[in-house]
């Protein structure tokens, strides 16, 4: 256990030295993202000028869900790039490198790769959040705790959805759009998921444990919906591993596997 | 234009054989759609619904509002990956433009997408909303009609965001940028003639965005004019050809200073 953490963390401080020494592509990706998410939000004042609430959905609402959504974005592209490019990886045979390795292989394959963008979405979600705590005197004690369930929850779903490419080819781009979506629809309003889809976000599309939940305690400092999102964010991330070496047996078991020096 | 046909038809024979693609594509946007619809149900039930535009109306707005979205495959995606790996190179030695060839091929693709979603997407808002707009079935048709405009602006546009790779090493952010411009002024959450009045409205509906995707949906409760948005499409759609043959003939240069 001790082993892995170690190598968790060379994994994650290479990833950093490697963004740290594009400084200029990073500060310009950094910049776009910034302005992208400033235009983005006036979506929602327009929406809310319409509207005062969309059932009990407020502005102060949206700039936590969208802070959030985009934050766990940022986070996930950061750090866990890899995890968005596994169907890639799988596709072409790349995982056969990390299965000789003494190391777990989702740790290598999520983390082996990053995308500095992921930098500027992080401190644009930050400033949503930050404003938000300003403006309506929200208690921001919790937040940091939050990015990171939100995070997991996230990379959970970007894993599971990837993991279907150990049985479906050529699935990067379907599976591109299902974690763009994914993350968009974590920024709508929770009210008007009901029925049907309230059970679809509190499952196998989770985003009730990523932004909706963890809003409901910001704004209520009820604790039991702090640990419903907690236990939902590690039964999640439990299945979406399960999942993964489900279909990492099938791998292993195929007839394409080789190794590289 | 024979080479283009047959490229675009490649692209059509690929888009088509590709089933789990599409039917994700399609999976998605019924959910994105349902959600939307949703959204403006929770809307009305509080009591907050535009007048004189009924949910149901608004309920087909949004439907073919997301349905632009899929309809033009991520051409932006390609023109990266061709940048980035240096490919772009081996293409530029053919007797084809390389920009041409890429928006014939997403034409191809479009084609599949048009097919799918007009049929099924339209069967799923007609199923999940009850009947046909309040305005008839005809403005349905009309929307469609000029979505396939809009359609062929929004690959020009991926274009120009692919190209962007050779400045930036990555069109993701920059297609990013340019969907977020889009949901602002294209009318994508709710109808531009419902903005408020600190939005420029007018100047709003004369811009490429809205004749894209607003102003087409907006047939539907009833607002706008099919030739008014078609001829807006026409002027766009030029200009930003124009623009963009421009734009490529700068990216070639900058190939041949540095090497594919």
């Amino acid at each position: 256990m001790a082993g892995n953490l170690r190598y968790l963390w060379a994994l994650l401080s290479i990833t950093f030295k490697s963004v740290a020494s594009q400084r200029g592509a990073m500060l310009l990706r950094g910049v776009f993202a910034f302005v992208t998410h400033l235009i983005y939000f006036p979506v929602w004042y327009v929406m809310f000028s319409f509207t005062p609430s969309i059932g009990g959905w407020t502005l102060q609402h949206a700039f936590l869900g969208y802070g959030i959504s985009i934050a766990c974005w940022g986070i996930v592209a950061l750090t866990m790039f890899g995890l968005r490019t596994l169907p890639q990886q799988i596709d072409n045979g790349e995982l056969d490198s990390y299965l000789t390795l003494p190391k777990p292989v989702l740790l290598s394959a999520a983390l082996s790769t990053s995308r500095n963008s992921g930098l500027g979405e992080l401190l644009v979600g930050i400033g949503f959040i930050c404003f938000a705590g300003f403006k309506y005197h929200i208690d921001l004690t919790f937040i940091p705790l939050i990015l990171v369930m939100g995070s997991i929850v996230f990379a959970s779903g970007i894993l599971f959805f990837a993991s279907f490419g150990f049985w479906l080819r050529q699935f990067y781009a379907s599976a591109e759009e299902l974690y763009f979506n994914y993350n968009l629809m974590s920024s709508r309003p929770a009210p008007i998921f009901t029925g049907i889809f309230k059970i679809i976000t509190l499952t196998i599309v989770p985003i009730g444990f990523m932004t909706h939940i963890p809003i409901e305690f910001i704004m209520t400092h009820q604790f039991k919906f702090l640990a419903f999102a907690m236990v939902g964010t590690v039964a999640y991330a439990i299945f979406a591993i399960a999942f993964f070496y489900h279909g990492l047996k099938y791998y292993e078991s195929g007839n394409r596997f080789g190794v590289r020096g | 234009m024979m080479k283009y046909f047959h490229f675009a038809r490649m692209a059509f024979a690929d888009y088509s054989n590709n089933r789990l693609r599409m039917t994700t594509r399609f999976v998605v946007y019924m959910m994105l759609a349902w959600v939307m619809i949703g959204m403006w149900r929770v809307i009305y039930a509080t009591g907050h619904g535009p007048v004189g535009i009924s949910l149901h109306d608004m309920g087909w707005y949004n439907g073919i509002v997301q349905m632009m979205f899929f309809l033009s495959p991520r051409l932006f995606v390609v023109i990266d990956e061709d940048v980035r790996s240096g490919n772009i190179a081996y293409f530029l030695n053919r007797p084809i433009p390389y920009l041409w060839m890429r928006l014939s091929e997403g034409i191809g693709a479009l084609c599949v997408h048009l097919i799918v979603f007009f049929t099924f997407g339209t069967a799923f808002l007609y199923a999940y909303l009850g009947a046909w707009p309040s305005i008839g079935v005809v403005p349905v048709v009309a929307a469609l009609t000029l979505l396939i405009g809009g359609s062929i602006i929004h690959l020009l546009f991926q274009i120009c965001c692919g190209l962007g790779t050779f400045w930036t090493d990555d069109a993701a952010f920059i297609y990013n940028a340019y969907m977020k411009v889009m949901l602002l002024l294209g009318g994508i959450y709710l109808p531009i003639s419902l903005y408020p009045s600190f939005m420029p409205i007018k100047l709003i509906e004369l811009l490429p965005f809205s004749s894209m995707v607003g102003a087409p949906s907006a047939l539907l409760i009833g607002v706008g004019s099919f030739w008014g948005v078609l001829g807006l499409q026409i002027v766009w759609g030029a200009v930003i050809m124009v623009l963009l043959h421009r734009f490529y003939a700068v990216c070639l240069r900058k190939v041949e200073v540095h090497g594919g």
